[in-house]
């Protein structure tokens, strides 16, 4: 596992790290590089994303619709103008 | 060998959140299929399995989101009856205002695959703890945003009201990213005829990762138009009324109550 990723993993999942002077003590044992540890202590996410080359782009959270019936979930190969007008025929 | 399909949460903060069922699961898979929240979380992902496919590349803006799942499931669903051991991780739980595992189970089970959920910890679950609510208190009502403001609903102001995906609040194409000040102003003005305008709401965003600072911005209600909405913003508009006793229903459980006491304190024959 990227060490990194690691580090979150751990700074997540570990209590002891809760305290602030046993984090410090960890972050200067960890096996990652001063501006990611920089990134860590100022708790910059943005800033320890830059330090991973290949870490995965994320282009949406939505996981649900508004309305959705049966036939919706079928409904693959319909424009999705189509598919629009349905549901909203259905909704009003 | 027949293929199999478990859809399990990984939790909303990288590492915290993750069971150990789901974990194992995860780590057996031939094929894990994942929809993270960030690229960290995606990244420690593929680190517990040899084959992690993200499907995050089905995402386009201005492609219906209907679509979208529906192609999500048919990747997953094609590997389960290639015969393979399929997991599909989801930030969060994977059945909560989520329907690509509810339609992929579904559509597995009519297919006569095997196919299960495993719960994980939803945003819902770190809204509670983060914020001190406790739904039990007054109740509490959840709504995908723009299904509350498509539909008639019976809004209680005297219970916790939480809309999620407010960031996309009123699209009807089901394809945008997110929508502007015009869809929000719909949304205030639905909210006004039960709420005043200067009603304190939370904005809230839970802790992707350690790192992450736990967003809790009180806004007053009218403020919401311009205020920064990501897609990981979840509104929670608190009561702004009290509850309000329900005096018939109290009266007939009173009768009742005369009615047990009564019987309680006639006296008990027994045959000898
Ligand atoms: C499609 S739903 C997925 C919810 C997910 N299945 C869960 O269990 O939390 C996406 C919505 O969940 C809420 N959400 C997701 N991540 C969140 C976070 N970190 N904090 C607060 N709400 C979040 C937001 O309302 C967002 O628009």
């Amino acid at each position: 596992m990227n060490k990194v990723i690691q580090v979150l993993e751990t700074m997540a999942t570990d209590a002891y790290l809760v305290n602030k002077e046993n984090m410090t003590t960890f972050l200067t044992t960890a096996e990652i590089t001063t501006e990611q540890q920089q990134a860590i202590t100022e708790k910059n996410a943005d800033k320890l994303a830059e330090t991973i080359a290949d870490l995965p782009k994320i282009i949406s959270y939505s996981q649900v619709l508004p309305t959705e019936d049966d036939q919706q979930e079928d409904d693959n190969q319909e424009s999705d103008n189509e598919s629009i007008n349905k549901l909203l025929a259905s909704s009003f | 060998m027949s293929g199999s399909l478990v859809c399990v949460g990984t939790g909303v903060t990288l590492g915290a959140h993750i069971s150990p069922i789901a974990r194992s699961h995860i780590e057996q898979a031939e094929v894990v299929f994942s929809l993270m929240a960030n690229g960290f979380a995606e990244k420690w992902l593929e680190a517990m399995s040899n084959d992690v496919r993200s499907l995050q590349p089905f995402y386009q803006e201005g492609k219906n989101r209907n679509i979208t799942y529906n192609e999500m499931v048919e990747a997953i669903l094609t590997e389960v009856r290639a015969g393979k051991k399929v997991v599909a991780a989801f930030y969060g739980h994977p059945g909560v205002f989520a329907c690509i595992s509810h339609r992929a189970i579904k559509k597995a089970k009519i297919e006569e695959l095997p196919a299960t959920m495993e719960p994980g910890i939803s945003a819902e679950d770190c809204l509670y703890a983060d914020l001190g609510i406790d739904p039990g208190r007054t109740g509490c009502s959840h709504f995908e945003t723009s299904q509350f403001m498509f539909y008639k609903r019976n809004i209680d102001n005297s219970a916790f009201l939480i809309l999620w995906q407010v960031a996309l609040a009123g699209d009807q194409s089901f394809a945008k990213f997110s929508t502007g000040r015009a869809y929000r102003q719909v949304l205030v003005d639905l909210l006004l005829e039960h709420y005043p305008s200067d009603h304190q709401v939370i904005l809230y965003q839970a802790k992707g990762i350690a790192i992450d600072t736990m967003r809790a911005d009180k806004i007053h209600l009218s403020e919401l138009i311009d205020a920064e909405l990501f897609m990981h913003t979840t509104l929670v508009i608190p009561p702004s009324e009290k509850m309000q006793p329900n005096d018939k229903v109290l009266a007939l459980l009173a009768d009742i109550d005369k009615r047990e006491v009564k019987q309680n304190n006639r006296p008990k024959f027994s045959l000898v």
